[in-house]
């Protein structure tokens, strides 16, 4: 079953296009990785799935559900990560999940109990009284998974949820993520610049460059693609996204990534 | 909320996720999810307690330092009142109006830090994240008005303890905050970034700005507003403080209309501080009353 659909899907900015027409189908169960350099168009077409950022053209449904015309609803089944920290250090864990739960509308006799298993699941129950402002990079980023799961719903959305983390850090939410997959059977969609994250997780990858799709198809597939023995992850991102120094993200978001790299350090 | 089970109604589509929801559901839904946002304001509070504290100080600073040494000085005619008595009404609205500015403002870092777009993607209506906002400064205001009256207190300050005095003011408070943090709100909505806001920080400024006519008896007519000079230094423009009563003069800094709103703003707060000592009513009625033909409310 189709869960995310979108097609010709284009986001312009004035005369840029950030997004042109991008169109894939994930089914339901599958990790869709969505890589590209910076700058690519990933965390715009992220925005546009979220429904954060109206398209300029084309369609996208999520479950069936129409991104513009059915905004409100969509929002009830998808679970997002952004890329910068967003648990709230002011609040405990517990505190930031149970706020979530209100707001997704979690049923009122389930929520504390939703709450409880979420911190088990993330390996966060004996944190679940301190300060998020107290965790460590990779607590936060679970936490966060938390925050997005209490709802179950059937699509999660994580944009570069291991940017900044440790090698250790990343390797538990790697474990994370596919322990939601096999339990819940959640959809995930999530973008990544890290090609040993694309491989190992991603069921399929769709490699975007200058905002368009420039291969999609599974790890395996597309590094057959190219050809050659020993060919990795990194040859065949270097082959379909190029490598031209021109291509980058602006300003303001390599701060912000540099800020979420270092509240993680 | 979403109505699942019998009483559920599908919206003709082919998605198990379309339901149509009642007006009363989403009614509910709109009030508990403000009060969600709110809530966890509270929560922040109750674990800083230090930011209390520290938010205490600007007020502390006026009633103890500066209205102690004014009313030594007897620099500023405030009538039959203690010159202390005479601007605790104005400390609070000022006080109020500065933490609801500085909240609504606060969305940018919120927005930066990733925590407004988490919220934006929860099926909470925008107008309750909003709302919710406002009532959060509000709950903010409330707290500084606690300690604005204990510092009053201290100072032998006279105040009125009837109930319904002390639930206007409360209703003032949070009124005029949320009005203030969302106009604040709409500000960091438009500028977008930390760089653009420092821009236009003198806009909300205007409006604490005015607030001070509270602070400083006959402020319009003093000529602190009216023939404003930008080339005057703050000394000289002090001594014109100190014997421009009798300068009559009546140009207004805005004579325009474009920001008679905001001095409308700032009177209303002013006002509503007044509301503390209900003395000070009458300083305000002698004011209007004494003001020269021509000046803007």
């Amino acid at each position: 079953m189709v869960i995310l659909e979108t097609k010709g899907l284009t986001r312009r900015f004035g005369d840029f296009t950030a997004v042109d027409a991008f169109t894939i189908a994930v089914e339901a169960g599958e990790i869709f990785g969505l890589l590209g350099p910076n700058g690519a168009g990933k965390t715009t077409v992220i925005k546009m799935l979220i429904t954060l950022l109206p398209p300029s053209e084309g369609i996208a449904t999520i479950a069936g559900l129409d991104v513009v015309r059915d905004a409100g609803k969509v929002r009830a089944v998808i679970g997002y990560v952004p890329q910068m920290l967003s648990a709230d250090g002011s609040l405990t864990g517990y505190e930031n999940l149970i706020i979530f739960a209100r707001l997704y509308d979690t049923p009122h006799a389930e929520r504390k109990e939703r709450v409880r298993q979420a911190l088990a699941f993330m390996g966060l129950t004996d944190a679940a009284d301190r300060l998020v402002n107290t965790y460590s990079g990779g607590m936060i980023r679970r936490l966060e998974i938390a925050q997005a799961m209490l709802h179950r719903p059937p699509i999660l959305f994580l944009d570069e949820p291991t940017v900044g983390l440790d090698p250790l850090a990343r390797d538990t939410v790697w474990e994370h993520i596919q322990r939601l997959r096999t339990d819940y059977n959640t959809t995930i969609f999530m973008t990544t610049h890290y090609m040993e994250e694309a491989e190992s997780l991603c069921s399929r990858v769709a490699i975007m460059h200058l905002g368009k799709i420039a291969a999609i198809g599974t790890p395996s597939d597309l590094k057959a693609s190219i050809g050659g023995p020993n060919i990795t992850m990194d040859d065949v991102f270097a082959h379909y996204a190029g490598g031209t120094l021109e291509s980058g993200e602006g300003f303001r978001e390599t701060e912000r990534t540099r800020r979420t790299a270092r509240r993680l350090g | 909320m979403r109505q699942r089970g019998p009483g559920a109604q599908p919206a003709g589509s082919a998605s198990p996720y379309l339901y149509r929801v009642s007006p009363q559901a989403a009614f509910f839904a709109f009030v508990r999810k403000t009060l969600t946002i709110v809530e966890m304001e509270v929560r922040k509070l109750r674990h800083d307690v230090t930011e209390l504290l520290t938010r205490a100080v600007q007020p502390a600073l006026w009633l103890l330092v500066f209205g102690e040494v004014l009313a030594s000085t007897r620099a500023i005619p405030s009538g039959n009142l203690s010159y202390e008595a005479f601007i605790a009404p104005g400390i609070l609205a000022q006080s109020v109006l500065f933490i609801a500015i500085f909240y609504g403002i606060a969305i940018i870092w919120e927005r930066d830090l990733g925590l407004a777009h988490k919220l934006l993607v929860t099926p909470t209506p925008r107008s309750a994240l909003v709302l919710g906002k406002g009532l959060a400064a509000g709950i903010r205001g409330l707290t500084q008005g606690v300690i604005i009256y204990l510092l009053a207190a201290l100072l032998g300050v006279s105040m009125n303890w009837d109930p319904w005095a002390l639930l206007g003011v409360i209703a003032l408070i949070v009124l005029g905050a949320s009005l203030f943090a969302t106009f604040s709100l709409i500000i960091a909505s438009i500028v977008k970034t930390r760089e653009r806001f420092m821009g236009h920080r003198p806009a909300p400024g205007y409006a604490l700005l005015l607030c001070q006519q509270r602070h400083i008896p006959n402020f319009h007519n003093a000529g602190l507003v009216t023939g404003y000079r930008p080339d005057e230094s703050l000394e000289l423009r002090g001594r014109r403080v100190a014997g421009a009563d009798a300068s009559g003069r009546s140009e207004y800094l805005w004579p325009g209309s474009g920001l008679r709103g905001l001095d409308h703003c700032g009177v209303w707060a002013a006002n509503a501080g007044g509301t503390v000592v209900p003395k000070c009513r009458d300083i305000t009625e002698t004011r209007k009353n004494t003001r020269k033909p021509g000046c803007h409310e």
